[in-house]
């Protein structure tokens, strides 16, 4: 749809869950109790890769107050949505540490706690890979023992013919990159209520980014129809993708069936969530670039290992998108990319805000600052001489459309705004000033039949409630939504009330809240949904004006004849039926239903090629960043996003998803990374020890937000998405104001201080 | 084996029996069922349970529910029942909320530092900040609210 003028797309209202949230009335899953609920506590393993020797549960049963301890005993099933490879307690093995191999159902916690340490168990260590390289060696442990090697997914993207491309280049740069695991840490910690009834009926609440989701993979696992799970979803306090798919809900709903009528909660402690639900990144690349002399890029040739963990199944289609989209918003004649699903013994991964396209944009965007500085040519230029242009055939064989948005434009306000060519770098005796950037680009990795629908119910006073499947962690969906539904209709939006809560008993199908579809998607079907119920306005008015349909207008809550504008009526006189004066009433309650589904197919499985991308959202970031020559502290002074996401729906909400995403991405680049001991056990699972971006790290920042403003011809106003995008490219942008100033090269993430410190004394700076 | 213990929770006397090692966040989530008190961490590093206790924040996941005998404590449910604080409309204007989850513990920070110092300086307010955690605005917001506030 093109933008035309709009009165509440485009305003910055606040957003409509506020009071809650700020009055701590807002109730997430772990604020919620049942009575007569029960607690689960989980033994983990405290190996990364063991057989089960013995396991002895006679003392901890015997505990006053234990219900039921389920084992790997329990089940021998393998779940999982992609890939059915892994089970709800470890049977026989553990794959990685924190793996759960028993799980305590008591009336409390402290009785629960007491139970787990009365648990007796026995391993009989076995080899533990860790590290992606190595779990791809013909020596290395098979982690899953069925299969031949720890391989688990290959994707293949061919465009062109490399071999032919590297011969027409003037030079070659081969470099190898790392992205280590890293964690979400949202504040709340993931949390699940399961409850089966007598009747043989699944209740789940849970601080779930993908209620649906969760439905369909337990009707396949418990063999049930979907009308007996109701899957529920409170407000979620943060999600980041590690919310997404399925996290601990298997788990729990599995040890509830030991229990029925009683409801069993498992609430994460901070030090679970880093082991106990999804990891996210952690990749090793290679990629090879040819340029002409002039910084035209003639061929890449990228490798990519995803380290899945233990379990594959989340990190299926990130290994997918990833390699999709490695090589950035560049137009390249012959590409090559190969990204491959490895299992080691660590935590599983799943998504994270960005979904495979940081690791990309890691290789791709720190590649061409290397190259622009061999050719000694601005690496602003290697990036506008490569960027897709109107008419371009992409990597994947899509034609890039004006709508796609204005990348060049983004680059040039980036630029702008850390006043790019001027003062590059300010260096003093403590302290180098210095600047960077790097382009992003992100596509929606999804199923193709990747669903929203939307129900709006019009009440007789005239106010709406608006339904959808999506939820709103954070991102500000239900304003964003609200504000959707209100400029279709033509309503204020105080008229409108979005369901806060999703509940698969009431609320219309969404896929899964992820991609950074919801504006864009779910925006789409409430559009369609708002259009429906106006029809059946128009319905019912025609029967007032005993005309038809087609003969009544609609406008600004009041209906009239086309012909006739003064004879008209309000909206509340039709939304329930007509009433004539003698009391019939024909027509009735106005109730309008809309739905998207994306356009696109499968990619070929051997090419990659295929009109299997939706939308494409890009742009470039930039920073100013102090370094501290004495202790390699780096400090970010601005943090820069210009972003082509088409119309901005509230431009508030949209810059705080940019900021927050600029933070998240500078975490990464900074400061976090998952160690893991030799045996494979996550060492820094605390905030002391895995630090995320605290108060003071941005004190000193200043944020710049540009909106270049290119309306989508499939979104909603003109929208598309925004939700994760900032995140894409801080660490190349960081990295790349690094070596500006220094000539130090980074490959590795994340690079701490004392890595900055130990390269600075290295260089004699 | 329980002890009994009273004190001031939002404004009124209340007397509980607990356990000599539940904290004081237990106490009040589960006991006196206020829930606005978040769990990020339970050792003190994201703020997320903090409420005011005789004027000071402090994080109730690092105290035990004994200690508040005798003492006057409020939790965001009790800041102001019936209309929202300048911080909380600041927080709304600026957007310094996303999630929410991390919200309550800022907000009781920032409450406690405004009725220490109505007109406190950037040093106080980033003072007042110091080990709060939140992992969606990226800060920006949440100092603009409080930037906001001290500048009334
Ligand atoms: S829960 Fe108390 S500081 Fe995190
Ligand atoms: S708003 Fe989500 S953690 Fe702060």
């Amino acid at each position: 749809m093109k933008t035309t003028k709009t009165h509440i797309v485009g305003k910055n209202i606040a957003r409509v869950e506020a009071i809650e949230k700020v009055t701590g009335e807002a109730k997430f899953t772990s604020d919620i109790n049942h009575s007569g609920m029960l607690i689960a506590k989980v033994l983990r393993s405290n190996q990364g890769h063991a057989r089960i020797k013995k396991l002895n549960i006679d003392k901890a049963s015997k505990i006053c107050g234990v219900k039921k301890i389920v084992t790997g005993k329990d089940s021998n099933y393998y779940f999982g949505i992609n890939i059915e490879d892994q089970p709800f307690i470890a049977i026989d093995k553990v794959r990685y540490a924190g793996e759960p191999v028993a799980v305590v159902i008591a009336e409390d916690e402290e009785i629960a706690l007491k139970a787990l340490n009365l648990i007796e168990i026995e391993y009989e260590p076995l080899k533990v890979v860790t590290d992606v390289l190595e779990s791809i060696k013909p020596d290395a442990p098979l982690i899953h023992e069925n299969l031949k090697s720890n391989i688990f997914h290959h994707y293949k993207l061919r465009k062109g013919n490399v071999e032919i491309g590297f011969k027409k280049a003037d030079l070659i740069v081969e470099n190898e990159f790392v992205f280590p695991h890293i964690s979400h840490t949202q504040i709340e910690t993931h949390s699940c209520i399961a409850l089966w009834k007598k009747e043989n009926i699944l209740e789940i609440t849970s601080s779930s980014q993908a209620p649906f989701v969760i439905r369909e993979l337990f009707a396949k696992i418990f063999n049930l129809n979907h009308t007996q799970i109701r899957v529920y979803v409170p407000y979620v306090g943060g999600g980041f993708g590690g919310k997404s798919d399925v996290t601990i809900e298997p788990l729990v709903a599995h040890v509830a069936r030991f229990v029925i009528g009683q409801p069993v909660k498992l609430t994460l402690s901070r030090e679970e969530a880093f082991v106990g639900s999804l990891l996210g990144r952690g990749i090793k690349g290679k990629i090879k670039t040819g340029v002409k002399k002039d910084g035209k890029i003639v061929a890449v040739e990228i490798q990519m290992y995803f380290n899945a963990g233990a379990y594959g199944d989340c990190c299926l289609p990130i290994v997918i998108g990833g390699g999709q989209n490695a090589v950035g918003p560049y137009t390249i004649e012959n590409v090559k990319v190969d990204s491959y699903g490895v299992y080691t013994n660590t935590p599983f991964v799943g998504a994270f805000r960005g979904y495979g396209h940081p690791e990309g944009s890691w290789m791709t965007e720190r590649q061409l600052n290397i190259i622009a500085k061999k050719l000694n040519i601005d690496p602003a230029e290697v990036r506008i001489k490569n960027c897709w242009k109107v008419g371009d055939i992409n990597h994947i064989g899509q034609k890039v459309e004006k709508h796609n948005g204005e990348l060049k434009v983004c680059i040039q306000k980036a630029l702008k705004s850390i006043n790019w060519g001027n003062k590059n770098v300010i260096e003093t005796e403590n302290k180098i000033i210095t600047k960077g950037f790097a382009c992003f680009m992100k596509s929606p990795v999804m199923t193709t039949n990747a669903a929203s629908s939307a129900i709006v119910k019009f009440n007789p006073d005239g106010t709406v409630n608006l339904s959808m499947g999506t939820i709103d962690y954070g991102q500000g969906a239900l304003t964003v939504l609200s504000q959707i539904c209100a400029e279709t209709l033509q309503i204020p939006v105080e008229k409108i009330f979005i369901a806060r809560q999703t509940d698969t008993q009431f609320s219309p199908y969404e896929w899964q809240t992820v991609a950074s579809r919801g504006t864009w998607s779910v925006g789409n079907a409430i559009v369609s949904a708002c259009n429906d119920a106006i029809e059946k306005i128009k319905q019912n008015a025609s029967i007032a004006f005993k005309t038809s349909p087609r003969n009544v207008e609609y406008k600004n809550e009041f209906v009239f004849l086309k012909n006739n504008p003064k004879k008209k009526l309000s909206i509340k006189d039709v939304i329930y039926g007509y009433m004539f004066p003698d009391g019939h009433t024909e027509g009735g309650p106005v109730v309008g239903y809309g739905y998207f589904m994306p356009n696109v197919t499968n990619p070929n499985p051997n090419t990659g090629q295929g009109k299997c991308v939706a939308e494409w959202t890009g742009g470039c970031q930039a920073a100013i960043i102090e370094i501290d020559k004495k202790t390699g502290v780096i400090t970010p002074l601005k943090l820069v996003t210009a972003i082509d996401a088409g119309t901005i729906v509230n431009p508030k909400l949209a810059k705080g998803q940019i900021v927050g995403a600029m933070v998240q991405g500078l975490g990464a680049t900074l400061y976090e990374s998952i160690i893991y001991s030799d045996n494979g056990k996550v060492r820094n699972d605390h905030f002391t020890d895995y630090k995320i971006p605290t108060p003071e790290d941005l004190w000193n920042t200043e944020f710049d937000t540009i909106f270049v403003e290119t309306a989508e011809e499939g979104g909603p106003y003109g929208a598309r998405s925004l939700g994760e995008h900032a995140i894409v490219s801080v660490p190349a942008t960081i990295a790349n104001a690094i070596s500006n100033a220094t000539g130090i090269e980074f490959f590795e993430l994340p690079i701490t201080s004392e890595k900055m410190l130990k390269k600075l004394k290295e260089k004699g700076k | 084996m329980s002890i009994k213990i009273q004190f001031k929770l939002n404004g009124e006397e209340k007397n509980f029996y607990v356990k000599p090692n539940m904290t004081l966040l237990e106490l009040i989530r589960e006991k006196a069922h206020l829930t606005g008190t978040k769990h990020g961490c339970g050792n003190g590093e994201c703020g997320a349970c903090t409420i005011i206790m005789n004027g000071e924040p402090v994080r109730s996941c690092l105290i035990l529910a004994v200690e508040a005998d005798g003492k006057e404590i409020i939790t965001i449910e009790g800041i102001s029942p019936q209309n929202l604080t300048e911080l909380q409309k600041a927080f709304i204007d600026e957007g310094a909320i996303q999630c929410g989850f991390c919200t309550p513990g800022f907000i009781m920070a920032g409450e406690a530092l405004f009725k220490k110092t109505q007109k406190p300086s950037d040093d106080e307010i980033k003072e007042s900040l110091s080990g709060h955690l939140c992992r969606c605005t990226g800060y920006e917001p949440i100092f603009n609210a409080f930037k906001k506030v001290a500048k009334k």
